[in-house]
């Protein structure tokens, strides 16, 4: 390969693949940066000690907004200019946005949500969830330009690729914005992080009403854990926070421990607990599929087990 | 107004099963049903409709023969009109080839206002078919949307989805719009719509008479290639705890304990 250009609206995300890319520069070529939009040119300061040998700069006004069609055609040009074949972008939701219009301008192959990715004989390989979850289809894209947006937290930079970059103003030829923003608000500012949590409890449609939440945060507590939940629970009755749903559209978990309960562990929940060391499910369904995934299974009434266990918890705590 | 929503034909993954391996999935004999992230999509363009005139909701989906009967679903819903790509070579295609199909059909339908998708399908959840349609039509894109109105015959007004923010955009009119789970909850149609939703009209395209070759969605315009797809390895203990349920619990304690898991 000749190169790798590296580009996303989180600076931290860009540092991580930048210093990722750097370890492989042996296979994957010099690393670039973009740095694109409002204050630019300050914020390339930050990259020229990750991995970057040249760290291209655009402050151009229409690109602020970070409209997809403008940002793509943005990095298609600079991607000629740095003579990179592999573009990585970081899998938010923007940047999974971004890379599937930009692979569609490059007329390229896109992975727009690594699990994985490695370098087995000289060859990008990555990994992604198919099947709604069920599956991990490791790949290689054929097209001569590959574009691939990485799930946060998948590859870590060891730093030792460091040199001192060069920052380049990129010249750039960019249409109008067609999208233009109204405003941006910030979500209200998260409470919890669950992503990054040691112990969860997470609970499904088995919750009969939002009063009985009291029952689950009471062993979360003693547990020292958080409460997560099934998607049903946030996005559809409103009785928790999104920013606690687990799923294919929710967070991705790797506890040390997690107690699903009235959990039925469709697929589409399941793949965000993957990761967890030790899962324990609690199901009147003895047949609900969650058990299968599990370390260990008690059928039985959450109603009935989740005090209990709340209770022989307190007492070792006690003890 | 014209609204295109593309609606993906998945097989039913809840019946999804694995060879003796644990890890090889089985596909066939699965049945094939409306991919259910784009019915949020359709419940939209529905909507669109019920509110005001004048608009008419095609349902665009490409694949095998079954869509004939797959798509019905979404015409109970309340589209007013399929429209289908079937081809045999479809089955060979990328995301990629898809998105060649999808644009060409808006095209051949053409005057389309708006194009709805869902934020990803059941199966794949790649993302790409809106980006990628959108920017096949040289059209803008807003993803990943939780609100939309149309603000004017030519013009809409969404709310984005990121992770940390909610954006409010605006853009005119044509557009591709993907929507995320919770910008509604999909109505059920009624078994009377489900009766008369195979009166409704179909109009269906070969990939021939859509002026697509086979060798631009398959075969060498190919742009992944598959190494395997298998189900992660998962070594889980599966042991189901006995007893009554004090000595379920005790049992739990002590195994918890044993692993290190607790605080």
């Amino acid at each position: 390969m000749s190169g790798v250009l590296v580009y996303s609206e989180n600076d931290s995300h860009v540092q991580t693949l930048a210093s990722w890319s750097a370890d492989h520069a042996d296979t994957l070529g010099p690393v670039s940066v973009a740095v694109l939009g409002k204050d630019a040119g300050n914020r390339a300061e930050q990259h020229r000690g990750s991995g970057a040998s040249r760290v291209f700069v655009n402050e151009a006004p229409g690109l602020e907004g970070l409209a997809e069609d403008v940002v793509s055609s943005a990095l298609a040009q600079i991607a000629k200019q740095a003579d990179a074949d592999l573009i990585l972008l970081s899998a938010t939701r923007r940047g999974r946005s971004l890379a599937s219009r930009l692979a569609q301008e490059l007329d390229s192959g896109c992975v727009s949500e690594a699990i994985e990715v490695g370098i087995e004989d000289g060859r990008l390989i990555t990994g992604r969830y198919a099947l709604g979850g069920n599956t991990v289809s490791r790949e290689v894209i054929l097209t001569p330009l590959k574009v691939v947006a990485v799930t946060p937290g998948t590859v870590e930079g060891s730093g030792s690729g460091a040199v001192e970059g060069e920052i380049i103003s990129a010249e750039l030829s960019l249409p109008e914005p067609r999208m233009m923003i109204v405003e941006r608000n910030p979500k209200p500012a998260s409470t919890v992080n669950i992503a990054e949590s040691d112990r969860l409890v997470c609970v499904g449609r088995g919750l009969a009403q939002q009063e009985d939440l009291k029952l689950i945060e009471d062993l979360a507590a003693e547990l020292a854990g958080e409460v997560a939940c099934t998607r049903p629970l946030s996005s559809e009755y409103g009785w928790v926070s999104e920013e606690r749903m687990i799923g294919i559209s929710g967070e991705k978990c790797n506890p040390q421990l997690i107690l699903s309960l009235g959990v039925s562990g469709q697929v589409q929940h399941t793949v965000g607990i993957m990761g967890a060391k030790t899962i324990v499910a609690v199901n009147s369904d003895p047949n609900a599929p969650i058990f299968k995934l599990a370390d260990y299974g008690i059928v039985g009434d959450l109603y009935e087990v989740v005090p209990a266990l709340a209770d022989a918890l307190k007492q070792r705590g006690a003890n | 107004m014209k609204i295109v929503v593309c609606m993906k034909q998945v097989v039913d993954l809840a019946q999804l099963r694995f060879k003796s391996d644990g890890r090889t999935p089985v596909l066939e004999g699965l049945p094939m049903i409306l991919s259910a992230f784009e019915k949020h999509a359709l419940e939209e363009a529905v909507r669109i409709k019920e509110a005001q005139a004048d608009v008419h909701v095609i349902a665009l989906s490409a694949g095998s023969t079954k869509l004939k009967e797959t798509i019905k679903e979404a015409l109970a819903i309340g589209a007013d009109e399929a429209a289908l790509v079937i081809d045999p070579a479809i089955k060979d295609t990328d995301v990629s080839g898809s998105s060649r199909l999808l644009a060409g059909a808006i095209e051949a339908i053409g005057e389309v206002d708006l194009v709805l998708t869902g934020e990803g399908s059941d199966d794949e959840y790649s993302g790409q078919i809106p980006s990628r349609v959108a920017a096949r039509l040289g059209w803008p894109q807003i993803t990943t949307v939780r609100e939309l109105a149309l603000a004017g015959e030519k013009r809409l007004r969404a709310v984005r989805d990121m992770e940390n923010s909610l954006e409010v955009v605006e853009c005119d009119l044509p557009a591709v719009v993907s929507v995320t789970s919770e910008l509604n909850t999909p109505r059920l149609p009624p078994l009377t719509a489900i009766l008369k939703a195979g009166r409704k009209p179909t109009q269906e395209w070969t990939l021939t008479e859509l002026g697509i070759n086979a060798d631009e969605i398959g075969g060498k315009a190919i742009q992944i290639e598959v190494l395997s797809n298998l189900a992660p390895e998962q070594e889980r203990k599966n042991e189901m705890l006995e007893g009554t349920l004090e000595e379920q619990i005790d049992a739990l304690l002590r195994a918890l304990e044993h692993e290190g898991v607790l605080a």
